[in-house]
């Protein structure tokens, strides 16, 4: 290959197709400013240079239809006019090869509707601070546009003229849809979503593809021997399967780093901190009183923490946006308070609670509303906390040799056998030879891990408890527990094929079957495993409460102002945490 | 193997037993074909005959059905880029990249040509008067023919091959290509062009080749073929008989009163009056008048078709 004659080639198409791309660059630009918020970074208001409600959205949708159908323009124009199917081609009876053409064109896509469009989409996260997640996104994102535009050029290859291109772009759709409505719903089911989502959303389009790059293959290298082609097409077609295995979610891009005043709650407090890589942790640290507690039950306050996880930086509306501050909420037990035990102090989500415990409304709303035409009125962030409430049934000690298996550092990880656990996959029932020889069923549970006792009653009746059995390692001599989780592993929440065409993907996780006890993170200390106690505590549910509380913005805002100024102060544990990711 | 070299290195081009079908008609058949290195190779016929497939063979544009095809010295089927630096190729049909000014066009196709020749550009632009700032779109048909030719010749082709190259041009435009493929042909280079207009061909053209129905009938230097045909009319006596048949070289021989017409496709002066005598009774008198390459073309034709039941066999033929 020439080197020349490539460049040659690439800027002969370039030229041709100057005005068109000059509208992309434009149209690309527009995106930028007035879709992607890049001066939110520089200490502006994220809205100041977006357009107000639908219109931003519509901004999007529009630019992201025109950025296509300046692709199919431009790419059809470029294939079509060094046609590969026409005897009469200027370039046949040239000294020009073949894949000097394929990759002058392939070089010009490549750069114009690939590389720079993904990397303004990476620009965009290293502005606001992703870091290095900016670079692993990119994978994703070049493979994202490669989608878009690859098959453009694939597609042209078939068709004289831009008319009947058009016609085979709206018969491959309607062929599309016909293959998902006839082939991909049989075979759909809930037993094997991943396959479904294969079959549904992209084998029809690998397999496209597949027959779109073999005839592409064949129609440039038709001089060529047919190992030659076969080669080549699988060189061709080997990035487009094989790609999405190394690409990213664009979850990476979501920025670790929150500068408080996006979060408005009181911008004038805080300084900016830049592109430092931040966590700030807010705890909402309230005491509820609770008057019907019935001192038979042990009640398991709920304390609420809400946490600013960052602000979700991915694709909508088809394009790289922000989306609203992400807040997730923690609950955390403070389980056997009255015991005398002390419970270590993990901040641990807990998805159980997760669902009911929520900062909910207005807050969340905030910034969306002000989107849609302003906010009026005081802020209010509403919390509502749920309270469970169990009884004790029973809290022994287990022999921890005969049950545990130290792992890590002598305590850190323990592997239940046969007789408490077996491995088991989330939601399945399943038979194990448990304390009381009940049928245990898991239910997601980090802490709890739930299963159904049955009981008769005098009638004989059944009656179904639902029992809560918590694992706790106890170590006597400093009285301290820790509550044992279990991990999940084999998840895949996020399936990386076509980000942002599909949204929707497998949801695939499973229970490890070795439990963690988290220690304390200030326990620097050696404990010697031969001391520890394994605490295993039923409890029985028996009810639940609602409390429901509403506190003003400005009221946070103070409240966070006092308990800063404890922190700075070294008055106590503050409530503020301040983590530096590494 | 030698011997062999040194012939085929002779050879611009060397067809042997080309096919060329398309579903049930056959475009080409069996077609043998030698040309030499140096001189005009004109290959003529009648419309759908088989010359543009014949020449699309030639340049490795489509592929033969059968039999094999030598060019410059290389399989036509699979021509590597750099024979298309030795190699011109003029077409009607052939598409130009119409977007360009000629400007971008001879910017375009400079890095692909070693031999390009500046010099010979402007002289070429000269005396084509094609103006470099026009966009080829914009250019008369004419014009693009003219272009055609510049960007053909520019870089000193061993072998150009030009199919119909002057169709539908006007005469002066037609002139002034002729006139430089005429300079071109005297660098001792080789051009096989297709046409049904002989006037154009008969100036141009060393060796003729007549293609019809997929068939290369006659393949010949011009001046041989002038040589060999004449018109033959022959006066002979009133009570003469004719004979009943006819030596197979006389071809369309016709009869009016005492006047017998021929054309005799084997002449040798002395040779064919002493077997026109021989033949023919009463012989009076004996006119032998050369023959135009078109009326060699037409009269040769004309008598195919007799042979073969088509549009003249029904013509008077004694």
């Amino acid at each position: 290959m020439d080197p020349k004659l490539i460049v040659n080639n690439a800027l002969k198409d370039l030229y041709r197709a100057r005005i068109p791309l000059i509208g992309f660059l434009a149209v690309l630009l527009f995106r930028f400013i007035f879709v992607m918020d890049p001066f939110m970074s520089f200490g502006y208001s994220k809205w100041l240079f977006s357009p107000p409600g639908d219109v931003s959205e519509g901004f999007s949708a529009i630019t992201y239809g025109l950025m296509i159908l300046i692709g199919i323009i431009v790419i059809t124009g470029w294939v079509q006019s060094d046609s590969l199917n026409d005897n009469e081609a200027f370039w046949i009876t040239r000294p020009a090869r073949e894949i000097h053409l394929l990759v002058a064109k392939l070089a010009n896509i490549g750069f114009v509707f690939i590389l720079i469009p993904s990397h303004l989409d990476m620009t965009i996260g290293l502005l606001h601070g992703a870091g290095w997640n900016a670079f692993w996104a990119l994978p994703n994102n070049l493979w994202y546009y490669s989608l878009h535009f690859l098959p453009i050029l694939l597609a042209a290859t078939l068709t004289p003229d831009l008319p009947r291109m058009i016609l085979v772009l709206i018969v491959t759709i309607v062929v599309a849809s016909f293959w998902t409505a006839l082939i991909g719903a049989p075979i759909s089911n809930e037993f094997n979503a991943y396959l479904n989502n294969i079959w549904e959303a992209h084998l029809q389009l690998i397999l496209g593809i597949a027959f779109l790059a073999a005839y592409l293959v064949q129609s440039l290298l038709r001089r060529r021997k047919t190992a030659t082609k076969i080669a080549l097409a699988g060189i061709l077609l080997a990035p487009l399967i094989a790609f999405p295995r190394f690409s990213h979610s664009d979850k990476e891009l979501t920025r670790k780093a929150v500068p408080l005043k996006d979060v408005e709650l009181d911008p004038a407090e805080y300084v900016y901190q830049g592109w430092n890589r931040e966590r700030w942790d807010l705890i909402i640290d309230r005491r509820f009183d609770i008057n019907d507690t019935n001192p038979n039950r042990i009640l398991i306050p709920l304390k609420t923490q809400s946490e600013l996880v960052g602000q979700g930086l991915g694709r909508q509306e088809h394009s790289i946006r922000w989306s609203r501050p992400n807040w997730r909420l923690k609950s955390f037990f403070n389980l056997l308070q009255n015991t005398g035990y002390s419970i270590n102090g993990i901040s641990q989500e807990d998805p159980d609670y997760q669902r009911g415990n929520r900062v909910t409304g207005r807050l969340l709303d905030f910034g969306r509303r002000e989107r849609f035409g302003g906010f009026s009125g005081k802020a209010t962030l509403d919390l509502t906390n749920y309270f469970s409430q169990y009884e004790l049934i029973s809290l022994k000690e287990a022999p921890l040799d005969e049950h545990v298996r130290v792992l890590e550092n002598g305590i850190s990880s323990i592997i239940l056998y046969a007789g408490y656990r077996s491995q088991s996959i989330e939601g399945e029932e399943y038979d194990g030879k448990a304390l009381s020889d009940t049928k245990i069923k898991v239910l997601e549970s980090r802490f709890a891990e739930s299963f159904n006792s049955i009981e008769l009653d005098h009638n004989e009746a059944e009656i179904e408890n639902r029992i809560l059995r918590f694992y706790f390692l106890y170590d006597p001599t400093r009285e301290l527990l820790a509550a044992g989780h279990r991990q999940f592993n084999n998840q895949n929440r996020d399936f990386h094929y076509y980000k942002g065409l599909w949204t929707y993907g497998p949801n695939l996780s499973k229970r490890e079957k070795w439990m963690t006890f988290r220690m304390h993170h200030n326990a620097n200390y050696t404990i010697d495993h031969k001391q520890l106690k394994l605490l295993v505590i039923d409890m029985k549910k028996t009810g639940n409460s609602v409390l429901k509380s509403e506190m003003e913005i400005s009221d946070l805002s103070k409240h966070v102002k006092a308990i800063r100024e404890l922190e700075q102060s070294n008055a106590g544990m503050g409530r503020w945490t301040r983590e530096v990711d590494p | 193997m030698t011997t062999s070299s040194v012939k085929n290195d002779s050879l611009a081009i060397e067809a042997t037993s080309l096919s060329k079908r398309y579903k049930d008609q056959e475009a080409v058949i069996d077609l043998d074909l030698t040309i030499e290195k140096g001189g005009i190779y004109a290959l003529l016929g009648p419309n759908g005959a088989g010359k543009t497939t014949t020449l699309k063979m030639l340049m490795g544009i489509i592929q033969p059905s059968d039999g094999t095809c030598r060019v410059l010295g290389q399989d036509s089927s699979h021509l590597a880029p750099e024979a298309y630096q030795k190699i011109g190729y003029v077409s009607e049909n052939q598409k130009l990249p119409e977007w360009m000014t000629l400007h971008q066009l001879l910017l375009y196709l400079k890095p692909y040509y070693p031999t390009w020749d500046d010099q010979f550009l402007q002289k070429l632009l000269q005396e084509y008067e094609l103006p470099l700032d026009r966009r080829l779109k914009a250019m008369s048909r004419g014009m693009r023919m003219k272009t055609k030719f510049l960007i053909s010749l520019v870089y000193h082709p061993e072998l150009l091959v030009l199919d119909e190259p002057f169709s539908g041009l006007d005469p002066v435009i037609r002139e002034e290509c002729i006139d430089g493929l005429l300079d071109w042909s005297r660098k001792d280079r080789t051009a096989v062009i297709s046409s049904h207009d002989i006037e154009d061909v008969e100036r141009l053209a060393d060796v003729v080749g007549i293609i019809e129905k997929g068939r290369l009938e006659l393949d010949e230097s011009v001046d041989s073929l002038k040589e060999r045909i004449r018109r033959v009319s022959v006066t002979i006596s009133e009570n003469a008989e004719l004979p009943g048949s006819l030596p197979s070289g006389w071809k369309s021989a016709r009869t009016n009163l005492r006047n017998i017409e021929f054309f005799d496709t084997e002449f040798e002066a002395n040779r064919s009056d002493k077997l026109i005598h021989a033949i023919l009774p009463g012989v009076e008198r004996i006119d032998f008048e050369p023959m135009t390459l078109r009326e060699i073309y037409v009269a040769l034709l004309k008598q195919k078709r007799r042979e073969t039941g088509g549009k003249y066999g029904s013509e008077t033929h004694r």
